[in-house]
């Protein structure tokens, strides 16, 4: 599969480092490349193009990097932070970034943000806090708390939420899942759940959530999860 | 009351007016500009010398000098421990003209010590006294309440002596006067002392602030960052970049001990940003002065800040940029403009991060209010102004 990146960084120099780095990594096969040097810029081609994998350079320092940050997130596809500004990297996490890349870097350690894009089975290290969701046209962040449930629809995600409300997340449930923290399970091809909200697990392959809600569990996963469970 | 008594009570008199006078002469020579606790120490050491020739204390012997002699002795050193009074209470509440004022009292006393009698003279001292330290706390003059106090309570207790309502009353009072200008002594001291230690910390904040927005961890990290592929890209280029980085901080680390700095070096300091930056972006930018002789004095880093500001926020998309740093005067004010093209929103508001609350805080604290920082954008670039007042 080949990805297709954006890259944003405003120093020349450090954009023709990371691109040499994503050309010269034997990990992935790159599909589009593409370097803006600003937001504006970057925006203007999104709204043309899209693309698997952003990687933003942030001034995360006030309030405008982060709002930034979580329109980012709230896209479909993975954002990895390269920025200087590493004492926002827990905060960067919190939002639902798959990795933050201090400056300096060198070349492994693009190819371990790379690798964390590649392996969908692991998790970020850091737990997600929120999800940022487009609503109305305008941004809204979910706490993590209140997800029960997540139900792929087809490119997009349902968030089910603890007060029966649904949101729409813009990430497929493949690409969500790296980013969830690890009480989050993936039960069925269609379905990611919130290992403390089950009740009880029945041998119709059904879950019963603390909330009476029913959601279906995969053949193949049904042992794992009675065991996670217990 | 036996003599040995008599003498006991003297000695310890004399005790305290000399512990006093070497208080205070300590204390004269270590403070700054202190000549009034020098005239204090005086006044102090004037009144053990006078109770040595009182003609009934005999501690001179009177086959040394007549008793006659002793009295006129004796009288002559009240003359002057009322001069060194006065002297004091005219540098303490720094009169006017206190030069003049305490000539023209020395020669009041010398005819005073010929034509008055020795009562009537010291009825002026405190007349005088009084009215100096009711001027001063008038003029709300700094520790004026404490000289009220004591000349008050001296004069009170002087005329109880006076009445024979009070033994040893001269004494008294004049001890008492000592112990007033021994508690505003004190809390002067302190005042000084706290006023010195905030200046201390103002100064420590200033320059712990123009640190963090001149050397700031995005700015090491990013240089750092551009370091490493230059390495790999060009080594000699590499070189060059590390020996401006080392500059840069040079300039910095000598320009942030310092209060003020030349404008010289500001430019220097600018200029030297401006050149890391050109490794950093790949692009060319231009600086240029105008109206500036290079002696002006201004707080270190001010227009540093604003450069880096600039690079910051405008040039994402321009590989060249222009600077102009002009100086303009007029009878009122001295204004500091900085001018740049850089590509920045105009409509955005400008976000006030270290580096302004920086500049703020230094001209606060060098011009007080009458600096000013202002700052506009146009289609053509950012203006940024400070002004100083006259």
């Amino acid at each position: 599969m080949s990805i297709d990146v954006l890259i944003v960084e405003d120093e020349p120099l450090l954009a023709q480092r990371i691109e040499r780095f994503l050309r010269t990594s034997k990990l992935v096969e790159l599909g589009r490349m593409s370097i803006k040097p600003n937001l504006p810029s970057a925006k203007d081609f999104l709204s043309k193009h899209t693309i698997d994998l952003l990687l933003l350079d942030l001034d995360l320092h006030g309030k405008d990097g982060f709002e930034l940050l979580k329109l980012a997130v709230s896209q479909s596809f993975q954002t990895i932070i390269i920025s200087a500004y590493t004492e926002k990297a827990i905060e960067a996490f919190e939002y639902g970034v798959l990795d933050f890349v201090s400056k300096p870097f060198n070349q492994l350690r693009i190819e371990k943000a790379l690798n964390r894009l590649l392996n969908r089975s692991a998790r970020v290290q850091i737990p997600l806090k929120y999800l940022a969701v487009i609503k109305n046209q305008k941004l809204q962040l979910v706490q993590i708390e209140d997800v029960l449930f997540l139900k792929g629809a087809g490119n997009y995600t349902e968030l089910h939420l603890l007060n029966g409300q649904i949101e729409l997340h813009s990430k497929s449930l493949q690409n969500i899942l790296p980013l969830l923290p690890s009480s989050y399970e993936r039960i069925h091809k269609s379905y990611i759940v919130n290992l403390n909200v089950i009740e009880s697990i029945s041998y119709q392959y059904e879950i019963l959530l603390k909330n009476q809600t029913k959601i279906p569990i995969s053949r193949t996963k049904y042992q794992a999860i009675k065991n996670r469970i217990a | 009351m036996t003599d040995y008594e008599l003498n006991i009570r003297l000695a310890f008199m004399v005790g305290i007016f000399l512990t006093a006078a070497v208080f205070f002469l300590l204390l004269s020579f270590s403070l700054r500009q202190k000549t009034s606790l020098l005239w204090l120490s005086l006044y102090c050491f004037s009144h053990p010398i006078k109770s040595l020739f009182k003609p009934y204390q005999a501690l001179v012997s009177s086959d040394f000098i007549s008793a006659y002699q002793q009295h006129e002795v004796s009288q002559l050193i009240v003359l002057l421990g009322g001069f060194l009074l006065i002297g004091f209470l005219f540098w303490e509440l720094n009169v006017p003209r206190k030069k003049f004022w305490i000539g023209l009292y020395g020669v009041f006393c010398i005819f005073a010590y010929f034509t008055l009698s020795d009562r009537t003279h010291s009825d002026s001292i405190i007349i005088l006294g009084l009215s100096l330290t009711a001027f001063g706390v008038y003029q709300k003059k700094r520790g004026a309440w404490w000289l009220l106090i004591g000349m008050l309570g001296y004069t009170t207790i002087s005329y109880l002596g006076h009445a024979d309502l009070l033994g040893f009353a001269y004494f008294a009072g004049i001890i008492f006067f000592i112990l007033c200008m021994l508690l505003s002594v004190g809390q002067n001291i302190a005042q000084e002392m706290q006023k010195q230690q905030q200046a201390l910390l103002r100064a420590a904040t200033l320059e712990n602030q123009l640190l963090k927005t001149t050397i700031q961890p995005h700015f090491v990290f990013n240089s750092l960052a551009a370091l490493q592929e230059l390495i790999e890209q060009n080594a000699t280029k590499a070189s060059d970049f590390v020996e401006k980085l080392a500059q840069e901080f040079q300039l910095i680390t000598k320009a942030s001990s310092q209060k003020m700095i030349s404008m010289r070096e500001e430019i220097e300091l600018c200029k030297m940003h401006l050149s890391i930056m050109e490794y950093r972006r790949n692009a060319c930018f231009d600086f240029q002065v105008e109206g500036i002789k290079g002696d002006e004095k201004v707080p270190p880093g001010i227009f540093h800040t604003l450069v880096e500001n600039g690079i910051t926020h405008g040039y994402s998309q321009k590989n060249k940029g222009f600077f102009r740093l002009r100086k303009e005067e007029n009878a009122e004010a001295t204004h500091y403009t900085l001018f740049n093209d850089s590509d920045v929103e105009i409509e955005k508001e400008i976000v006030v991060g270290t580096g302004i609350r920086y500049i703020q805080a230094a001209l606060e604290e060098y011009f007080g209010d009458k600096a000013s920082l202002t700052w506009k954008g146009n289609e053509k670039g950012w203006r940024v102004c400070i002004s100083i007042k006259k």
